[in-house]
């Protein structure tokens, strides 16, 4: 076995996914490479942060910064935003017949777009969103 | 962890979520905080950035309780959205990183405290995150799922709404790609 064949196979050989015959392998060359043991070295402890940082020390505060930060988020706006962007939308319609203006060249979308746009500070877009759905466009965005 | 005997009281707490009852806050924090905080640690490699990132998740879940429709058990779903929020927590911070590379403003000050920072990591665990970094989001959230969370294929395909084949082979990506950066950093850092 090449040093190049242990630096592809290192990873699943410390994993336990080889073969029992490729596992041999692979640990008669690390027995004979200096090299390679180094690497092996590095790799395992590498891995092994994962471990350190799986211990997650008790922290008696969490619980009651996340409520604190709620309560200073208006929940109630998310459900109610959307209403009131339609209501504003027509409201500008509206008044543009009241003043003459032609509806023609101020479309549905474009309004609710630019109001949704001030009152932005009182909603999240992004949370606005189905959990589901938005983690399906998350994930066809990634790969 | 799944559907169990305990049923009964989690559609319970479920109710009292949703109601925005407080206790039932405090009893799914003190359920699942450990879990998310994990999880947070693997997509954002620090302890500071995990715990706010764990605190948004659990403000997302309660927020969006009424959005979970029982299909899946509470924990899948909760699992879910601490996926979501995460990855939308890296696109925030490569956004960050890239207008910072682009506005090439670092100064002399800057440059010394991220010094400090990097000496208070070790070698190794900022290998493990270079790599972990350089993860497409799909293998990454299922290593995570994996190996910080210590969850079952079943479990996160459930929770990445796809197959366990699917998942055995983004971990498969993923454990290759970690060693190709893994190598990467060794040629570089430590011979
Ligand atoms: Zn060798």
């Amino acid at each position: 076995m090449k040093c190049s064949e242990v630096h592809k196979d290192l990873i699943f050989y410390i994993e336990g996914d080889l073969s029992p015959e490729r596992e041999k392998a692979l640990r008669k060359h690390l027995d004979s490479c200096s090299d390679c043991r180094a690497y092996e070295k590095f790799m395992r402890q590498s891995l092994g942060a994962i471990e350190m940082k799986k211990d997650v020390p008790a922290d008696d505060e969490f619980a009651g910064k996340v409520l604190e930060k709620m309560s200073s988020v208006p929940i109630k706006t998310f459900s109610i935003a959307p209403v009131l962007k339609y209501a504003a939308a027509a409201a500008v319609i509206v008044l543009g017949v009241f003043t003459g203006m032609g509806i023609a060249n101020l479309t549905t979308n474009t309004s609710t777009d630019k109001l949704a746009e001030a009152g932005e500070e009182y909603y999240y877009h992004d949370e606005m969103e189905p959990i589901e759905s938005f983690f399906l466009i998350k994930y066809d965005e990634d790969e | 962890m799944l559907r169990n005997n305990n049923d009964t009281e989690e559609r319970q707490l479920i109710n009292a979520l949703v109601a925005g009852n407080e206790s039932a806050y405090r009893i799914i924090i003190e359920k699942y905080r450990e879990s998310v905080v994990r999880l947070c640690m693997g997509f954002t490699g620090s302890y500071d950035d995990a715990q706010d990132l764990a605190q948004e998740v659990f403000i997302e879940i309660f927020n969006s309780i009424s959005k979970f429709k029982r299909r899946s058990s509470f924990s899948t779903w909760m699992y879910r959205v601490a996926v979501n929020k995460s990855l939308n927590f890296l696109r925030k911070k490569k956004n960050l990183v890239s207008m910072e590379q682009a506005n090439e403003t670092v100064t002399p000050a800057n440059n010394n405290t991220s010094a400090e920072k990097n000496l208070e990591i070790s070698d190794h665990a900022r290998a493990l995150h270079t790599a972990l970094d350089r993860l497409p989001g799909k293998q990454r959230a299922a290593f995570i799922l994996s190996k910080y969370d210590d969850l079952q294929y079943a479990e996160i395909a459930d929770i990445m709404k796809t197959s366990i084949s699917s998942v055995e082979s983004l971990l498969f990506r993923a454990k290759k790609n970690l060693q190709q950066s893994l190598l990467e950093y060794y040629k570089n850092n430590m011979k």
